[in-house]
């Protein structure tokens, strides 16, 4: 990829390939926007979800995925856990000058796949091309429009005490797999991300058990970062149990030999969710039933107080409380 | 109690006195009383919160007399940190009273000490044994020079209905004997006899009553069995078994979850304690205070002990010894042969147990008996930790606890008053300390606050204190580390302002503090050598060079900063350090198959490539974890360590097995000149050790020249710093400081060049001060500001 000379022959070319792979009438018709027929997204529920999120990932491409796939699913689950149906996404492409057309062509075919998968549509999109060194190969920008089904509300803030936490598969496969694929740490593990889109199972989840009370895809900060932020907007705490937590052997090895906690890690296609105990099993049940919810199970409890707790029942057969979601894991011992 | 002065009633002069300190609990009324009967003064005297207060009809030279007398013999437990004088107006004179009168209590502003626990005195342990007296053998025995304070006390002042004792009333014998200023049980609040008092009695761990005549009989019967007895003590539970049986000691270890650290023995006597371990007059005089304190001491090396199991102290070179400091540990011990190994009674990592059932249902599966009593226990106060300190014999508290807590230090000179403090500590050894009437006050002991349930009983101490001194804090202060829960506790407290104080800062300013170096103080030069704590960079520091003061420190040198690989993993695998010190001397790790064979087993290699592109493997200057890898190279716990410092503690021990240090070359560090500054590079250290390793020096010997060499390299960078920033003072602080055979070494080095070395004596150099000094530096950087209260 060249940047600067012949800027216009090189722009219709990513354009080009850009179209094809996202083949769909609002985006063919190569308009500074993207124009939405109003019925048709009223036709689906009562309010808008809209969000935009950047993706930033080294390496570009890893056992489970690549950065498409995850401005897919990232933006698809962004929009999923408000209970929304995925409708549209944008996709802003920034690419350094240097990569290779056949790498750009496999991602936006990644990408184009994703969204297929989701059924979702790429409507519109940009892209620039940085100097050499101003990117790192390349980031893409996408935002979602989605539809929230009348009747459902999911909020943090409605997590209630005797609560259930329920996950819908392991931790931490994401970010096991980015660690691995990133340098060679010389591990000997077989992982791969777990990048997939979640409105499926999540619609399942409604439809059984609309009194969801709350949910969250569990990416950066991990499963942990999202049960603090549970904690922190109920005002509840929450329990987890140690012993219940699912983590595949091959990332609990990595997790091990690197000094990680799997319940820090990033995931790309897993979800919190907080449900009514009566409601627990039978959820559980349900989403096992999905292919994104085969290893669902609950993780553990909600508790009055204190507010904003997140603690663990170890194996020991203690109670401690979770390593805050600093980003880095940090030593307290001094 | 009016009596006849023979003084004129009508005299037209008065003065008030107003006494501050440890005055309340302590005998300090009576005190007042025989002092004025004794100059024929007429007046009276009362408890304030604030501390005492007197009035006396008298002349000015009559109450200068007065003050004179009264300061001359203190009651043994009373503390006056500040009196104060003034004139009576006339219309006050005429409401006082003829004769000398001790008045109920009056409630005031909140500034009186509350004060600590003291053990049984002489003359109630002389009753305790007497057959002719009414208290023998009785297990609650105490007079106004000893028994239970901290661990009853409810309500400021400090009054019997403001006690857990509360529940008892008093019988006609003990009541006239707390009424009479005369007597030793004058006011002594928790007053009690076999008639009135509390009362104890036994249950099996399965919660069965035990009759029995004589208690003791049957607890020693069981305990010369092996059995494992929990007892109700003065500020929490014990759990304590016969110290020569090692299968008790195993099962005690097994079933509290406490694998290796060290357990504390409890003696009848100094003489019984003399057969098993060397004591200095310092350490027996330590032993013997009313603090009556786990004292560190060294096992008598002449004649191996026979009486003391090995499972006791197995990293330790140090017995952890300790007299009893109530009467019914009294009684047990009288019952008893040997020595017993007394612990505080609760699983690893929970807090000590206080209450009754929760004993039956904590301790029910540790202990076979269980000893029982219905005296309340208001707070939990664990035994506390002291040593003497080689070079001066001054005692240095390890872990402060009963006896100890609430340690009031008065602010330093320089340090406004008025601003009210709330200072968490950090998240291991925690400490809490309020600055509250121009004192700072220092909470026990309160462990791991990772543990739910510590964290919770953290929580619970926290709002008893601010109860009792009425304390409301404007300003609440915390470490930096983002990641500590005290940091996020700090941040759950409503207050005016909140502030952050770097770890070795506040490790810094704690020490200084306790020595009440004035706030104007010239700047002085920090040793700070720790595990790791968060860095003003957002490093891990932990082998710092710090050259300021209250208000501010400059990092003016380090330790060579070395990875962490694993981070929080590499503090609980010593050999990851091993690795990344081996690595960054240029020594490949697979190279030392010969030596250390058992590296091999692990994944070497991700740890070198997780090192070289900074997966997990933060740097850090820290001296703890430099302890930890050179451990591990002597493999004392390579693989892992099940407490805090195991492996250093091994190290020390090993080093001093080697004996006499005269001989042994001490290894050198280089001095580096960096960007950021002076650094101590151990690269050249390990090179030599692995060299050393194949020559097959002894381990013994490589651990001492690795203690007597780091404080070499120490005192050189110290001395080098002083030719650009001038100091007089060097303060030694930071939690490895506990490694005596270090910090004595180094110490001594300062002192024969001349420089004042300010070390750690009543205010923990581990992370139990690190609230005094945050208190400090925050109320510092807030005077700086010229803030509302400056
Ligand atoms: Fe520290
Ligand atoms: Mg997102
Ligand atoms: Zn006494
Ligand atoms: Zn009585």
């Amino acid at each position: 990829l060249a940047h600067g000379a012949g800027g216009r022959v090189m722009r219709q070319l990513i354009e080009s390939i850009c179209v094809e792979a996202f083949n769909n009438p609002a985006l063919a018709l190569l308009e500074d926007q993207a124009r939405l027929d109003m019925a048709e997204i009223a036709a689906h529920g009562d309010r808008l979800a809209f969000t935009t999120d950047s993706y930033v990932v080294d390496p570009l491409e890893f056992p489970g995925g690549d950065i498409g796939t995850l401005a897919v699913n990232g933006t698809v689950n962004d929009l999923a856990v408000s209970g929304a149906r995925p409708l549209y996404l944008s996709c802003a492409l920034i690419l350094e000058e240097g990569l290779e057309i056949s790498r750009l062509r496999r991602i936006m075919a990644s990408m184009s796949d994703a969204a297929g998968v989701a059924g979702v549509s790429i409507v519109t999109g940009d892209t620039k091309v940085v100097p050499r060194g101003k990117g790192d190969g390349m980031f893409i920008n996408t935002s979602g429009i989605g539809v929230i089904p009348q009747g459902v509300e999911l909020a943090a803030s409605r997590c209630q005490p005797g609560d259930c936490v329920i996950v819908n598969g392991t931790l931490g496969d994401h970010g096991a797999a980015i660690l691995q694929a990133r340098g060679d740490l010389a591990l000997e593990a077989d992982l791969v991300s777990d990048c997939q889109p979640l409105h499926g199972l999540i619609a399942r989840m409604l439809a059984v058990c609309p009194q969801v009370h709350a949910l969250r895809d569990a990416t950066r900060g991990g499963v942990a970062g999202v049960v603090y932020e549970f904690a922190e907007a109920s005002g509840r705490a929450i329990r987890l149990f140690e012993d219940q937590l699912p983590v595949r052997p091959s990332v609990r090895g990595v997790c091990e030999i690197l000094g990680l906690d799997a319940l820090h890690f990033a995931n790309e296609g897993k979800l919190v969710a907080v449900v009514p105990r009566e409601a627990a099993d039978s959820m559980v049940a349900v989403m096992r039933e999905h292919p994104a919810g085969r290893d669902a199970c609950i993780i553990g409890e909600v508790l009055d107080g204190p507010a904003g707790s997140v603690q663990i029942s170890t194996l020991m057969g203690g109670v401690r409380l979770l390593d805050l979601p600093i980003g880095e894991q940090l030593p307290r011992i001094c | 109690m009016a009596f006849t002065s023979a003084n004129a009633v009508d005299l037209d002069t008065g003065y008030l006195i107003e006494i501050k300190g440890q005055v309340q609990g302590v005998g300090f009324r009576p005190h007042v009383w025989r002092t004025a009967v004794s100059l024929q003064l007429c007046g009276d005297v009362c408890n304030t919160a604030a501390g005492v207060r007197v009035r006396l009809l008298c002349s000015a030279s009559e109450c200068d007399r007065f003050v004179q007398v009264l300061l001359q013999r203190l009651p043994p437990l009373a503390r006056v940190e500040q009196l104060r004088t003034v004139a009576l107006a006339a219309d006050v004179l005429n409401a006082i009273a003829p004769g000398f009168q001790i008045t109920p209590s009056a409630i005031g502003e909140a500034e009186a000490t509350v004060p600590a626990d003291a053990a049984t005195c002489v003359e109630c342990l002389a009753e305790l044994f007497d057959p002719t007296d009414r208290r023998f053998r009785y297990p609650f025995i105490n007079c106004t020079h000893c028994g239970p304070r901290l661990g009853i006390i409810e309500g400021m002042p400090y009054d019997r209905v403001r006690t857990t004792m509360s529940a008892f009333t008093l019988c006609p014998t003990c009541a006239r004997e707390y009424a009479d200023p005369s007597r030793r049980r004058f006011h002594a609040q928790p007053n009690a006899c076999p008639d009135c008092g509390p009362r104890l009695w036994l249950e099996t761990g399965k919660g069965q009553r035990l009759e029995a005549d004589d208690p003791f009989v049957l607890l020693a019967a069981a305990l010369a069995q092996g059995q494992i007895v929990a007892i109700k003590g003065l500020g929490g539970f014990h759990l304590c078994c016969a110290a020569d049986n090692t299968s008790a000691v195993r099962r005690l270890r097994q079933r509290k979850q406490r694998p290796a650290k060290a357990l504390a023995l409890m003696f009848r006597d100094l003489a019984h304690m003399r057969t098993h371990v060397d004591l200095d007059p310092e350490e027996a005089a330590l032993l013997t205070s009313a603090a009556a304190p786990i004292v560190l001491c060294h096992p008598d090396a002449s004649r191996p002990s026979t009486g003391i199991s090995a499972e006791v102290a197995p990293d330790s070179a140090y017995l952890g010894c300790m007299l009893p400091a109530t009467p019914l540990h009294h009684l047990l011990m009288a019952a008893v042969d040997g020595p017993l190994v007394m612990t505080s009674g609760n699983r690893s990592g929970m807090p000590q147990v206080i209450d009754n059932e929760m004993a039956r249902c904590q301790l029910g599966e540790i202990a076979d008996l269980l000893v029982f009593h219905d005296r309340r226990i208001s707070h939990r106060v664990d035994d506390p930790v002291m040593r003497i300190q080689a070079n001066s014999g001054q005692a240095e508290t390890v872990r402060p606890g009963r006896g100890l807590a609430p340690l009031h230090l008065p602010l330093p000179p320089g340090f406004a008053a008025t601003t009210e403090v709330l200072a968490l500590g950090g998240d291991l050894k925690n400490t809490f300390c309020m600055v509250n009437g121009g004192q700072a006050i220092l909470s026990q002991y309160l462990g791991d606050l990772q543990s739910l349930a510590i964290h919770e009983a953290a929580i619970d101490t926290r709002q008893r204190y601010r109860q009792l001194y009425r304390h409301r804090p404007v300003l609440v202060v915390c470490d930096r580390h983002p990641g500590y829960h005290s940091t996020m506790m700090a941040q759950t407290i409503k207050a005016e302002r909140f502030l952050q104080v770097q770890h070795h800062h506040a490790h810094l300013a704690s020490c200084l503090g306790e020595y009440a170096y004035p706030l104007a103080g010239s700047a002085v030069l920090g040793i700070c050598l720790d595990g790791t704590g968060y860095g003003k960079d957002g490093g891990l520091w932990g082998g710092e060079f710090l050259y300021g003061g209250y208000t501010g420190v400059e990092r003016l040198a380090s330790l060579r900063p070395c990875a962490l690989p694993g981070s929080a993993a590499a503090v609980r695998e010593p050999w990851r350090v091993l690795v990344a010190q081996l690595l960054a001397a240029g020594v490949d790790p697979a190279s030392t198959a010969d030596i250390w064979p058992w590296l091999a087993a692990h994944s070497l290699e991700t740890i070198e490539r997780m090192i070289a592109q900074g997966v997990n493997a933060p740097l850090t200057s820290s001296a703890g974890r430099l302890f930890d890898a050179m451990a591990a190279a002597l493999e004392c716990y390579a693989e892992a360590i099940s407490y805090e410092g195991q492996a250093a503690v091994a190290l020390e021990t090993l080093a001093l097995r080697h004996g006499g240090s005269s001989e042994v070359v001490p290894y050198r560090w280089a001095l580096l000149d960096t960007a950021e500054g002076l650094q101590l590079d151990s690269r050249p250290v390990w090179r030599q050790v692995v060299s050393d390793m194949r020559a097959k020096r002894t381990p013994a010997e490589m651990a001492m020249a690795f203690h007597l060499g780091l404080a070499d390299g120490l005192a050189e960078l110290a001395l080098r710093l002083q030719q650009d920033h001038p100091y007089d003072t060097l303060v030694m602080t930071g939690g490895v400081m506990q490694n005596a055979l270090l910090a004595d070494r180094l110490e001594q080095l300062l002192n024969d060049a001349g420089i004042r070395v300010l070390r750690h004596r009543q205010v923990p150099c581990n992370d139990s001060g690190l609230s005094l000094g945050q208190a400090l530096v925050a109320l510092a950087m807030l005077q700086r500001e010229g803030g509302d209260d400056a």
